[in-house]
């Protein structure tokens, strides 16, 4: 008969981690390469609708040839339920953006003509208040616009 | 000397550092991509009363939604999936030949009509001095030169569709942002469906293809030409209106 040993057993060998590091840089690399930053938190609720026909802005953004703007309502109560713009860290009206724009773009020392303008809209803002918004952008002759959207199928 | 073992760094740490960067960029950064539809707006200019724009109704293709999200295509109710078939049908109706008085008439352009028109605008401006009127002259101009340009490449007359030929988009104000896009991502499936045929037969590479490159390409001249060809035989003429409730 096989005999069983009795307490006062080895101590389980310690798991060799040194390759624990390299595991977690891995994951490193992978979040560094597959995420873009993120530049402005945004102050309105956008739920981007989707479409299959969108353009990569990545290349464009890398550039410096586009600037964000985000239309929708607000997040915080406080701020109203009255669909707004958000210009960087502000709050703004189709008044204000071509102020904004032609500042943002002088920064740059571009021309107004190669930046694009990208207007990332909730899905259920209506269409009245985005023709004002490009009205103004069209008097300062900020011609490019793009429409942010999601790529994918859309619901319709 | 004795040879001394030089003792072991403990990296047990190095993990731990290595998670605290993981963090900072999980925290710093977001994954989705930034993507959307590129729109080019026209200019706004005045234009003068004694230019005549030809509009006839073949040569329009009026797409209305309103804030109940019913859309109308021409006279027609039309579901958002049914638009692509009729701005493709819009478009291809006469390219080959002219068939359907109901679509847009497509033209023979020539090397003769393009040096012609450009000689005639430069007379015109000659005495012109208003300024509004010089852009509006000179935009027209630039286009002929973009369909020499064609001819040029191309070695020979193509038939373009009618200039004045539009696909307009009229929205309430009430209508969602989601069916405004919705409506473009049919019109453009349908254009670039169309471009990439014409881009396969010349070139032998999809349009789509040669936007990605040009776009990923860092001076952004790669297909520059290419593409500005593929555009000017099938051009994108979207108009929004202005919304009729807007005050």
């Amino acid at each position: 008969m096989a005999k069983f040993k009795k307490g006062g057993g080895k101590a389980s060998p310690a798991i060799n981690t040194s390759a624990l590091p390299d595991i977690i840089f891995m994951l490193l690399f992978f979040f560094m390469v597959a995420t873009t930053s993120k530049d402005i938190d945004p102050m309105v609720k956008v739920e981007r609708p989707k479409s299959t026909e969108t353009v990569d802005l990545t290349p464009f953004k890398q550039r410096n040839e586009i600037d964000f703007v985000f239309i929708g309502k607000p997040l915080k109560a406080k701020f109203g339920d009255q669909v707004r713009l958000q210009l960087d860290g502000q709050f703004g009206d189709p008044e204000t953006i071509g102020k904004w724009n032609r500042v943002k773009v002088d920064d740059k020392g571009a021309q107004i003509e190669d930046v694009i303008t990208c207007l990332k809209t909730d899905k259920e803002v209506g269409y009245g208040y985005i023709y004002k918004v490009k009205e103004a952008l069209r008097d300062v002759k900020a011609l490019q616009v793009a429409y942010g959207a999601e790529q994918g199928k859309p619901k319709y | 000397m004795a040879k001394r073992a030089i003792p072991e760094i403990n990296a047990g740490s190095m993990a731990d550092i290595a998670f605290l960067l993981l963090i900072f960029f999980l925290v710093t950064t977001t994954m989705d991509k930034d993507t959307g539809m590129l729109r080019q707006m026209s200019v706004k200019i005045d234009v003068p009363d004694n230019i005549e724009i030809d509009v006839r109704k073949r040569n329009l293709m009026k797409i209305r939604a309103n804030a109940q999200n019913q859309i109308m295509v021409r006279t027609d109710l039309t579901e958002i999936p049914d638009i692509k078939e009729k701005i493709d049908m819009f478009y291809r109706a006469n390219m080959v030949s002219e068939t359907d008085g109901e679509f847009p008439e497509y033209l023979p352009v020539n090397k003769y009509t393009c040096d012609t028109s450009i000689a005639a605008i430069d007379k015109y401006l000659e005495a012109v001095e208003d300024q509004a009127l010089i852009e509006f002259k000179m935009a027209e101009r630039s286009e002929w030169e973009k369909r020499l340009m064609v001819i040029n490449t191309l070695k020979g007359p193509y038939r373009e569709m009618h200039r004045s030929a539009a696909i307009q988009i009229e929205l309430q104000t009430k209508t969602h942002y989601e069916i405004l896009i919705a409506i473009m991502n049919e019109i453009k499936s349908a254009i670039n469906d169309i471009r990439d045929e014409k881009a396969k037969e010349i070139y032998g590479i999809p349009y789509r293809t040669m936007v990605q490159k040009r776009d990923l390409d860092g001076k952004g001249t790669l297909y520059k030409d290419e593409i500005a060809l593929i555009e000017v035989l099938v051009p994108e003429r979207i108009v929004e209106l202005k919304p009729a409730d807007l005050q």
